[in-house]
């Protein structure tokens, strides 16, 4: 959309609500946020850090809301000059891609404009947004949510999804019920009973000029799910279903997909346990037949794999395979209660957790469907599976403790498309201490260790960190990659970070250099080159 | 309202169209000029060696090239990007400079991935998947042919150096500014690539671009021009020591120096 066009809508959306606020007096305001991330690139091709001609790159963002009793409109303006490495050089320039207008009242909720919205768990239907990743696929069109009953609401949109500064050529349009048993039976919650059912229907229409295959237009997919609770224990379940659908990604085959996603679990004071199963065959959906990697995603297949955050396992991280997998988790949480053997004086929690993912069972089909699987038929080939235990613990007034063991094996050649490296197996640990000087100071520190025979070999890291609330935080960490069996290639990535936070101002200064690696939320990952160089990043909210 | 919710469930409801076999149709055959000279497309393939998927894009464009639009299609397969550094099982390099500059500067970041004359359809990128390229070739096919590139070639087998002569003429009125790009490309390269989970030690390379006569963006050669303005070109330049000069072919190309869209395309053997 032209910047311009998208000003003069939301100055005159501005314009409407202050004379309405004028006129009925209703409570309102302008509130929004503001984030700019540059980094000045140094040349280092001893790490393989490709050379950039910009020298100094900057993505930057600003959200502007105004909200007046029932009435909101806003816009985002984005800024891309150019974009920093490792996101989509697609994002190029400046621009207003992102602009609504929205009047709900008791029942109704309209939006105009763009919109995120997720129906169920996302198997159908998710458009989000991720800034980390340079993912956003908000919908760009109209969206009613219409509360028909007490306890029965209905939500339908039409619209065309964003790709990068563009819209997607396809159309989707979708409706979602869902029905809270609870608010239509008080008495339900008297017997501790928890449980609401919906199902939704999304359909994306994209014309077929192919002059090889003879392609659907309009793709529909459908989900039913529900959330059921009693006493200390829940289960969540949604299964989803989508007709034919050839595409690039799934090489353009006619099998109709599906998938499904379950979590039982059970918690009581002190312990909780969940078992998650998901199966997924052939669930790649997006409003542009011809898109890869992370474009024109309609909907979102979560991980079933723990999400680590701690520096090195993330070399290891999971991403959904939209064409096919069969996994599970186990997760254990367990706190020892203060004073008892294992809990000390403070008390002790521990989480342990397991998952396991394959791909599915397929036979070849040479009539166009590409394969036949049993639903329930586990293929072979071991894509994932972690082993995580991870105990904290405060050892006393000042000190508290984290260790961590995480066991990995990562299927480098499926994960990353790749063909001779076969299934890393690695061992982490982490020792995590935070001492706490005083109520304003306090010290972390991080010990990290990789063990691996394959791949880059293995790994170590060390962290300190220095927390000076609520303003100042220095951290300095290093990377070592001591084990590469290239001895050339056993790289040290310092890394040196100063935060100063001030209200809602945070300004932080950085250098450092960055191994290549995957970085990854919620199991979707964007490849992040190696880099050397300096880092400014201010952000704000208002 | 609720009339409305229901109406609009109703619409989506009825948004499945699916499709029973046979699953191909005969293809529309292209063309449908009516002139006498045709405009050519060229299919410019993003490709690697480690790129388990690049060989499907790769019969992709052979299927166009040979079967659905023979004699209107040419394709050029640059290696680039990730998946083209060499290491491993794949030490051979097929890169070049040019080709990594075309891949960096229209933003090719996934693989298999290309470009049908460069032309965007009106999106924000003319970088597509494979499963585009047949639609897009189809609809480029008819549209009228503006330019001739005539490629008269002289090989000498003692120095290797190819010289090319290259006449480019406008058969209408050309607004703005067009260059000419020269390249050659080589055939049956029998290198090691990845075809899904499988390495091929003999793949057989098609259409890989070796090298460029006049840089990657070559110069230009009209600027306004008028019908029947013409321009000839020579170049020349020393082959690849271990290029096979009869599997050696050059390909140029003329486009718009503002939309980057390809025009008109031709290639010629060596010899």
């Amino acid at each position: 959309m032209n910047t311009f066009f998208a000003m003069r809508i939301c100055a005159l959306m501005l314009l409407v609500a202050a004379v309405a606020n004028a006129q009925l007096n209703l409570p309102s305001g302008i509130h929004g946020n503001f984030q700019t991330d540059a980094q000045y690139y140094y040349v280092d091709t001893t790490i393989g850090a490709p050379v950039v001609a910009e020298k100094l790159l900057n993505n930057g963002f600003a959200n502007i809301n105004y909200t007046n009793g029932n009435f909101s409109c806003g816009l985002r303006y984005e800024s891309y000059l150019n974009v920093l490495q490792g996101f989509n050089p697609r994002f190029k320039g400046n621009g207003i891609m992102y602009r609504y207008a929205n009047y709900a009242n008791d029942d109704l909720d309209v939006t105009i404009g763009s919109f995120y919205e997720q129906f169920g768990n996302g198997l159908v239907l998710r458009a989000y947004e991720e800034r980390g990743l340079g993912y956003d696929n908000a919908l760009d069109g109209l969206r009613v949510k219409y509360k028909i009953a007490t306890g029965v609401t209905t939500k339908a949109f039409i619209g065309r999804q964003r790709a990068y500064f563009d819209y997607g050529p396809g159309i989707v349009r979708g409706a979602d019920g869902e029905i809270n048993f609870n608010e239509i039976f008080p008495k339900m919650n008297d017997k501790n009973i928890q449980f609401t059912l919906g199902g939704s229907f999304v359909s994306k229409f994209q014309k077929d000029a192919d002059p090889v295959y003879k392609l659907p237009e309009n793709v529909g997919s459908y989900a039913g799910r529900f959330n059921f609770g009693y006493k200390n224990l829940t289960w969540i379940a949604e299964y989803a279903h989508k007709i034919n659908d050839p595409s690039v990604v799934n090489n353009f085959i006619y099998k109709e997909g599906d998938a499904l996603y379950t979590t039982l679990g059970y918690s009581t004071k002190g312990l909780g346990v969940n078992l998650s199963l998901k199966r997924v065959d052939n669930m790649d959906y997006r409003s542009d037949r011809s898109e890869t990697i992370q474009t024109l995603l309609i909907n979102f297949l979560p991980t079933i794999s723990r999400q680590y955050t701690y520096r090195l396992v993330t070399l290891y991280p999971y991403a959904t395979q939209t064409m096919g997998e069969m996994g599970g988790m186990l997760e254990l949480f367990y706190t020892f209660k203060p004073k008892s053997t294992f809990g000390g004086k403070y008390g002790t929690y521990l989480a342990i957790n397991s998952s396991f993912v394959n791909n599915i069972e397929q036979s070849p089909d040479t009539n166009g469907f590409g394969y036949s699987s049993s639903f329930f038929g586990i293929g072979k080939q071991h894509y994932y599976s972690d082993v995580n235990v991870e105990l904290t613990k405060k050892i006393s007034q000042k000190v508290k403790m984290t260790l961590n063991y995480v066991y990995i094996e990562y299927n480098k050649d499926v994960l990353e498309g790749k063909n001779t490296y076969g299934i890393i197996y690695s061992h982490s640990g982490i020792v995590d201490l935070t001492y706490k000087i005083n109520n304003k100071h306090s010290i972390r520190t991080e010990l990290q260790h990789l063990y691996t025979k394959q791949d880059f070999g293995s790994w170590a890291m060390a962290l300190v960190e220095y927390s000076h609330v609520p303003q100042w935080i220095v951290s300095a960490f290093a990377e070592y990659n001591y084990g590469n069996y290239d001895e050339s290639k056993r790289f040290f990535y310092p890394n040196i970070l100063l935060t100063y936070v001030k209200n809602t101002n945070r300004i932080a200064v950085g250098y450092g250099k960055q191994r290549a690696g995957l970085l990854c939320v919620g199991g979707v990952c964007r490849q992040v080159p190696a880099s050397n160089g300096f880092s400014l990043s201010v952000s704000t909210t208002f | 309202m609720k009339n409305f919710i229901w109406i609009v469930l109703a619409i989506v409801i009825s948004g499945c169209d699916k499709i029973d076999q046979p699953f191909k149709e005969n293809p529309s055959g292209g063309g449908g000029n009516p002139t006498t000279y045709i405009r050519k497309v060229l299919i410019e393939d993003f490709t690697g060696a480690a790129c388990k998927n690049c060989p499907d894009a790769a019969n992709t464009a052979k299927n166009i090239q040979n079967n659905l639009y023979p004699g209107k299609v040419i394709v050029m397969a640059i290696h680039s990007g990730f998946f083209a550094v060499p290491g491993g099982p794949f030490p051979y390099d097929f890169r070049t400079p040019e080709g990594e500059q075309l891949a960096t500067d229209f933003g090719v970041q996934a693989y298999p991935n290309g470009m049908v004359n460069r032309s965007t359809f009106g999106l924000a990128t003319s970088v597509v998947g494979h499963g585009e390229w047949a639609s897009r070739t189809d609809s480029l096919l008819k549209l009228p042919a503006v330019a001739t590139i005539k490629i008269e070639n002289e090989y000498n087998d003692a120095t290797r150096v190819i010289a090319t002569t290259i006449t480019t003429k406008a058969l209408t009125d050309l607004s703005g500014i067009y260059k000419l790009a020269a390249f050659y490309t080589e055939d049956s390269i029998i290198k090691p690539q990845l075809n899904g989970s499988v390495l091929e030690q003999n793949y057989v390379h098609m259409h890989a671009l070796r090298g460029a006569f006049a840089g990657t963006y070559g110069e230009t050669v009209f600027n306004n021009a008028g019908a029947k303005d013409s321009i000839v070109k020579p170049y020349s330049l020393t082959i690849k020591t271990d290029a096979v000069p009869k599997n050696c072919i050059v390909v140029a190309y003329l486009y718009n120096e503002t939309t980057k869209e390809i025009v008109q395309v031709e290639e010629k053997h060596f010899e």
